[in-house]
């Protein structure tokens, strides 16, 4: 049973895509066909995992609010595909 | 001087012992390549000038001193996933043709500064999704033991390039089998470190609570050397370990008389080629000759990494691929079309235009995945069952030295044979991907071939126990030098 068209185009919004209809059609069948795939996991009892409490090594690590320069400001700058100046230029938002 | 006959310490000892020098060893990599690469297709870009420099610089160190790192002077080749700075980085993808990183990524900076000659960035499937090097934007790399055959993936092109001598190390990264299973397809080395021992800084991000770089080499001892070279805490990578790097290569040599081994039993059930499982279970017995207890052991929860991998990898990919968007850097449609109207229509074109039909395809699921509404039922049940996976392992480990299994269910495949099915081109990935949700580290190392076609055996162990893994694939590996095969077809 395949996902419906609706849906997969409220995906590609979210995900920000743009799918030609061909790509949306085997969008289609081959998501439905993982999501079938996923289901198993519902036989599993997880009811005793508490992901809150999972086990890890690392702490949370701050660095001082302090400035620095990159010295790299340029290079960054050359692989914006629409520059102006020091910034990288964008349609606007609003 | 074949270069193909030639290892990471082989070649070291014949600098140190001036029978070699620098460029010459850089210029027959080089002549390798530019014989091998019109039907090979492992690299992407060859750093030829800067290759040639940087070995005339390694040279001038072998001069003066008298000791030296036993990577100066070696030619490598990192994956396109590893930033180069000044160097094109694409992550075999159109999406980012044409972009210069303006930095290193630490595991590709440290290996620069042993003295460690870049000859250039090797093929992979873009953004690292794939098992077969297929999914390149710029056409898939070829297995060197039959030019019909896929050398696996996403790490191919690296995988290649070592089985064939163009370089005699190289890098890879293992999300779900990335490392090992070309390093199977290929008759090479590959380990997956444990999340965490080398620094994710400045590699691509595919799945970044699973992405590990790694080394791909010919031997064992080669894969301890690079391993020491590139792992360690790096401030720049918060979830990079403290834990201080063991000198790996001094574990080398030594026994593994009386080591527990447990044999995954659910690895060898239905969907394993027979084939396979006789070369591997061969291997098995040959770890019992060298003192190991071998044992079988189940990991129940197992049957179900792959739907758990497949559920967290794309969620987390649709994630880190969110920054294409055609604004910062890579492929763009305002820098092609005039009238694009807006700018959802710059994201949503550039996108729809840029990425290939894979990461398409993971996008939509991990966004699916992690959409209100889905969220709870995917996504955090995907996250629960991986806790239990992990205790899976920890169990197993509390009795078990290192756990052994297959690498793939099958031999290598023919080019072509798994694209139009995604669902069967994952399942190559069964036996990889609970290794990549627990952390853990595992190697691939050569153990034998079915029809011509090489095949890996899987050593795995416990977090940060890449001394373990390593002893005992080096005592396996020195019984039955597989090693020493070399692909016979391309007549090089």
């Amino acid at each position: 049973m395949n996902l419906p068209l609706e849906e997969i185009e409220k995906i590609a919004k979210l995900a920000r895509i743009r799918l030609t209809g061909e790509e949306k059609s085997k969008m289609q069948k081959e998501l439905s066909e993982l999501i079938s795939y996923f289901e198993k996991l519902k036989a599993l009892d997880t009811s005793s995992i508490d992901l809150h409490l999972a086990e890890t090594e690392n702490t949370n690590r701050t660095r001082l609010d302090r400035k620095e320069d990159s010295g790299i400001q340029q290079k960054i700058l050359a692989n914006a595909p629409m520059r102006e100046d020091n910034f990288i230029r964008v349609k606007s938002v609003f | 001087m074949d270069i193909s006959e030639l290892t990471v310490a082989s070649a070291h000892k014949l600098l140190s012992e001036r029978k070699l020098s620098a460029p010459e060893l850089v210029r027959a990599s080089l002549a390798r390549i530019a014989a091998l690469e019109p039907k090979l297709h492992a690299f992407l870009l060859v750093t030829r000038e800067q290759a040639l420099a940087q070995a005339e610089a390694a040279q001038k160190v072998i001069d003066s001193k008298k000791e030296f790192s036993p990577l100066l002077g070696i030619p490598v080749a990192h994956k396109d996933l590893y930033c180069t700075k000044g160097v094109e980085t694409t992550a075999a993808s159109g999406i980012l043709k044409g972009y210069v990183p303006p930095y290193s990524a630490t595991a590709a900076e440290r290996l620069e500064q042993t003295g460690a000659v870049l000859m250039g960035k090797t093929n992979c499937d873009a953004f690292g999704h794939g098992s077969s090097t297929e999914n390149s934007d710029f056409g898939p790399t070829l297995n060197p033991y039959d030019l019909e055959y896929v050398p696996g993936g996403s790490s191919g092109g690296s995988a290649a390039a070592v089985a064939t001598g163009e370089v005699l190390f190289s890098t890879g990264t293992d999300t779900g089998s990335s490392i090992r299973l070309p390093a199977a397809f290929t008759n090479t080395v590959g380990l997956k470190p444990t999340y965490g021992r080398v620094s994710r800084y400045g590699i691509i991000a595919m799945a970044s609570s699973l992405d590990c770089p790694g080394p791909i080499t010919r031997t064992v001892e080669d894969c301890a050397q690079v391993l020491s070279a590139m792992a360690g805490h790096d401030p720049k990578d918060a979830t990079s370990s403290r834990r201080p790097v063991p000198d790996y290569p001094a574990f080398l040599g030594k026994s593994i008389k009386g080591w527990k081994v447990g044999v995954i039993k659910e690895f060898f059930s239905q969907g394993l080629v027979p084939e396979v499982g006789e070369v591997t279970k061969k291997a098995i017995a040959e770890l019992e000759n060298l003192g190991a207890e071998v044992e079988e052991i189940s990991l129940p929860s197992l049957e179900y990494a792959l739907a758990v991998y497949y559920i967290i990898t794309p969620s987390e990919i649709s994630s880190n691929l969110a920054r294409y968007d055609g604004i910062k850097y890579g492929f763009s449609v305002e820098k092609e079309k005039e009238k694009i109207v807006d700018l959802l229509a710059v994201y949503e074109q550039s996108r729809g235009s840029g990425f290939g039909a894979e990461a398409k395809r993971r996008i939509m699921i991990g966004t699916y995945a992690l959409s209100s509404g889905y969220y709870e039922a995917y996504y955090v049940k995907a996250q629960k069952v991986r806790e239990l996976i992990k205790r899976d392992y920890a169990r197993a480990f509390e009795r078990y030295d290192l756990l052994v299994g297959p690498v793939s269910p099958t031999p290598p495949f023919k080019l072509g044979e798994k694209a139009d099915n995604p669902l069967s081109m994952y399942l190559s990935d069964i036996y990889m991907t609970p290794i990549n949700l627990a952390g853990i580290p595992a190697i691939s190392v050569p153990c034998g071939f079915v029809s011509g076609l090489p095949v890996g055996l899987q050593i795995m162990g416990p977090h940060f126990s890449e001394e373990r893994i390593l002893q005992a694939a080096h005592a396996y590996e020195q019984e039955t030098n597989f090693y020493k095969n070399k692909p016979k077809k391309l007549n090089f």
